[in-house]
C-alpha cells in the first residue's frame, strides 16, 4: 500500500480478457479516491508480466482467460506480492468453480452480473484487511 | 442306377439339404437377434455357441484385433478352458492361423494345423488338441474387427457349405460390430458438440451480458449522482452491448439447427462463421480466403460437416493459442476440397494429448472419407488442414447443378 497525502491507496490489478468489462471495472475503482488500477491484462501471461513488474495490493480475476482459469493466478501472485488479496470474478458461480476457487485460496467471489458497486466494496475491504 | 440307389442319393442330398437349412435359419436368426438387440456382448456369446453346435465341433471363437494390430484377444469362445475368454490372446500374422487368416484377407481351412505350411498352430490351439479348424475374418469399415472360428480335436475336411456358414455368421457380427461403433463416434461428436456450443455461449453472450448489465449500473450510477450525459454513454454502451448478445444468441440457434446450414453455400457459411469469431474477439485479426471460382450452390451435409470441423478448429484458436493473426482458406485441388485454419500462435508440442475437439476433428474427416492433418510445434502456431474427396454428386450440387441436396458421402 502506498501512502499519498493522508489517504492509503489500494493498488488494483484487473485481469479479464473482456477488454468493455475490464475498462469499466477500471472506470468505476478509478473514481474512488483510495483506490488505484495500476495494471491490467487479458490472459494469465500477460497477467504474471504484470505481477513481476508492478505488483498489487488487491487482484480481480475473472475466471474464464484464453489461456487459463483466474485461479490459476493466485499461487504465483502469493509467492511475489505475500500481502495480496484476491477477488474472483465469476459468470458462472457452479459448485465446481467456488471448490476450484476456494481451494486456490481466494479471498471472495462475486457474481460479474452483480453490481460493480460490490466489486467496490469488495476490494476496499480486502486492501484494508 | 436302381431304386435302391435312388434312395439312397436322395437321402444323402436331403440331409445336406437338411445341413445347409439349419445353417441358414441360423444367420437368419442370429441377424433377427443383432437388429433387435444392441448388447454386442451377448450377440457374440450366442453366436459361438450356435456356430459349435451346427457345425458339430467343440470350440468356436470371435477374436478381436487389439490397437496396434499385433495381437489378438479371445473376446468370445465355447469350449476353451475356463478363464481364457477376455484374456487369452493369440499372434497377428503367421503365429496363428487367425493372423494368418487376417493377412490372406479370407477364409482359412485346415485339415491338420499341426502339419500346416502357411501358419504355426496358436498355443490356445495346441494346448486344447485341435487338429481341424476353419477361419473367417469378420470384416470392418476401417479395417478387419477379427476372426471367427470352429474348431476340433477330430480330423475332419470342413465343406464349402461350412465356410459360407461361418462366412454369413462373420458378417451378421460385423453388421452389429459396425453399427455399435458408429453409435459411439456418433455421441462423441454430439458430446464434443453440445461442449463447444456451452463454451461459446460461456465465452460470448454470457460475457457480453455481464458487462451489458454493468454498463447499466453504472448508468444508474450517474443518474442518481445528477449526471444524465454519463448515465446516456453509459446505456448507449449496454445497448450496442445487448445487440452483441442477441446477435451471439442467434447465431449459436443457426448453429444448432443444421438444417439451415444445408441450405446455404459453403463460402457463405464459412464467412458468417468467420464473423461470428471476429465478434467474439475483436483483437485478433482473421482472414478468409476462398479459392476464386470456389463453387457456390448449396453446402449439403457434407458441406455442414465441413463447416464444423473449420468451427473447431477456430475454437482452439480461440481458446488455446493466443494467435495475433489467423487465415482461413478454402478452396478446390483436383479432386479434393481443402480447408485450412492456421495460426501464428503458440502452438503445442507432441507431448499435447489431442483433445476432445481434436478428436471430433478428426472423426468428422473420416466420415467424410477424408484426412485432417494437424502441424503445429511450441512457438511455431498451429495449422490444421482438412482434405476431403468431392464425389460426382457433391460436386455437382456444390456447382448447384442440380436441385437437391449433395450427398457426398
Amino acid at each position: 500500500m502506498t501512502e499519498t497525502g493522508a489517504v492509503r491507496v489500494v493498488r488494483v490489478m484487473l485481469v479479464d480478457d473482456h477488454a468493455d468489462f475490464r475498462r469499466l471495472v477500471a472506470a468505476v475503482v478509478d473514481r474512488e479516491a483510495d483506490l488505484e488500477v495500476v495494471s491490467q491484462a487479458g490472459s494469465l501471461e500477460e497477467a504474471r508480466g504484470r505481477i513481476a513488474s508492478v505488483g498489487c495490493d488487491v487482484a480481480v480475476l475473472d475466471m474464464s482467460l484464453p489461456d487459463g482459469v483466474g485461479s490459476d493466478l493466485i499461487a504465483g501472485l502469493r509467492e511475489i506480492c505475500p500481502g495480496s488479496a484476491v477477488l474472483i470474478l465469476s459468470a458462472s458461480l457452479d459448485a465446481a468453480t467456488l471448490a476450484r476457487v476456494k481451494e486456490a485460496g481466494a479471498d471472495e467471489v462475486l457474481d460479474k452480473f452483480g453490481n460493480p458497486a460490490e466489486v467496490v466494496g469488495a476490494i476496499r475491504q480486502l486492501g484494508a484487511g | 442306377m436302381g431304386a435302391h440307389g435312388d434312395d439312397l442319393v436322395g437321402k444323402r442330398v436331403e440331409a445336406a439339404l437338411g445341413a445347409r437349412a439349419r445353417q441358414q435359419v441360423l444367420v437368419a436368426e442370429l441377424g433377427l437377434k443383432a437388429l433387435a438387440n444392441d448388447d454386442l456382448r451377448s450377440l457374440m456369446d450366442e453366436a459361438v455357441v450356435r456356430v459349435a453346435r451346427t457345425l458339430g465341433v467343440e470350440h468356436a471363437k470371435i477374436v478381436e484385433v487389439l490397437p496396434g494390430g499385433e495381437e489378438l484377444l479371445l473376446r468370445a469362445g465355447v469350449g476353451w478352458r475356463e478363464g481364457l475368454v477376455g484374456r487369452a490372446k493369440e499372434d497377428a500374422g503367421c503365429g496363428s492361423q487367425a493372423g494368418y487368416t487376417l493377412l490372406s484377407d479370407e477364409p482359412v481351412v485346415a485339415d491338420d494345423v499341426r502339419a500346416e505350411a502357411r501358419f504355426r498352430p496358436s498355443p490356445l490351439l495346441v494346448e486344447h488338441g485341435v487338429v481341424s479348424s476353419v477361419t473367417v475374418v469378420i470384416p470392418g469399415h476401417l479395417g478387419s474387427y477379427g476372426v471367427l472360428g470352429a474348431h476340433t480335436s477330430k480330423r475332419r475336411v470342413f465343406s464349402e457349405d461350412d465356410v459360407n456358414f461361418l462366412q454369413a455368421v462373420a458378417n451378421v457380427l460385423a453388421a452389429a460390430i459396425e453399427r455399435e461403433r458408429s453409435e459411439e463416434a456418433v455421441g462423441e461428436i454430439r458430446e464434443a458438440e453440445r461442449a463447444r456450443v456451452a463454451r461459446d455461449l460461456h465465452d460470448g453472450a454470457l460475457q457480453d451480458l455481464a458487462y451489458g448489465l454493468a454498463e447499466v449500473h453504472v448508468a444508474e450510477m450517474y443518474l442518481g449522482n445528477d449526471d444524465p450525459g454519463s448515465g446516456a454513454a453509459a446505456l448507449g454502451r449496454a445497448s450496442s452491448a445487448l445487440r452483441r448478445v442477441s446477435k451471439g444468441l442467434r447465431a449459436t440457434v443457426n448453429d444448432l439447427r443444421l438444417g439451415e446450414e444445408r441450405d446455404r453455400s459453403l463460402p457463405r457459411l464459412v464467412e458468417s462463421l468467420v464473423e461470428r469469431m471476429r465478434r467474439m474477439d475483436p483483437d485478433r485479426d482473421i482472414r478468409l480466403e476462398v479459392q476464386e471460382g470456389f463453387p457456390s450452390g448449396l453446402a449439403g451435409d457434407a458441406g455442414a460437416e465441413v463447416l464444423r470441423v473449420v468451427g473447431e478448429a477456430l475454437t482452439n484458436v480461440r481458446r488455446h493459442s493466443g494467435a495475433r493473426n489467423v487465415r482461413v482458406s478454402l478452396g478446390l485441388e483436383g479432386e479434393d476440397l481443402v480447408a485450412e485454419v492456421s495460426d501464428d500462435g503458440r502452438g503445442f508440442g507432441p507431448e499435447t494429448a489431442p483433445g476432445i475437439g481434436r478428436s471430433s476433428m478428426r472423426e468428422r474427416a473420416e466420415a467424410l472419407e477424408g484426412i485432417l492433418e494437424v502441424e503445429s510445434g511450441p512457438d511455431e502456431g498451429t495449422r490444421v488442414l482438412l482434405r476431403v474427396p468431392v464425389g460426382d454428386a457433391w460436386r455437382d450440387a456444390l456447382r448447384g447443378e442440380t436441385g437437391t441436396h449433395g450427398e457426398g458421402r
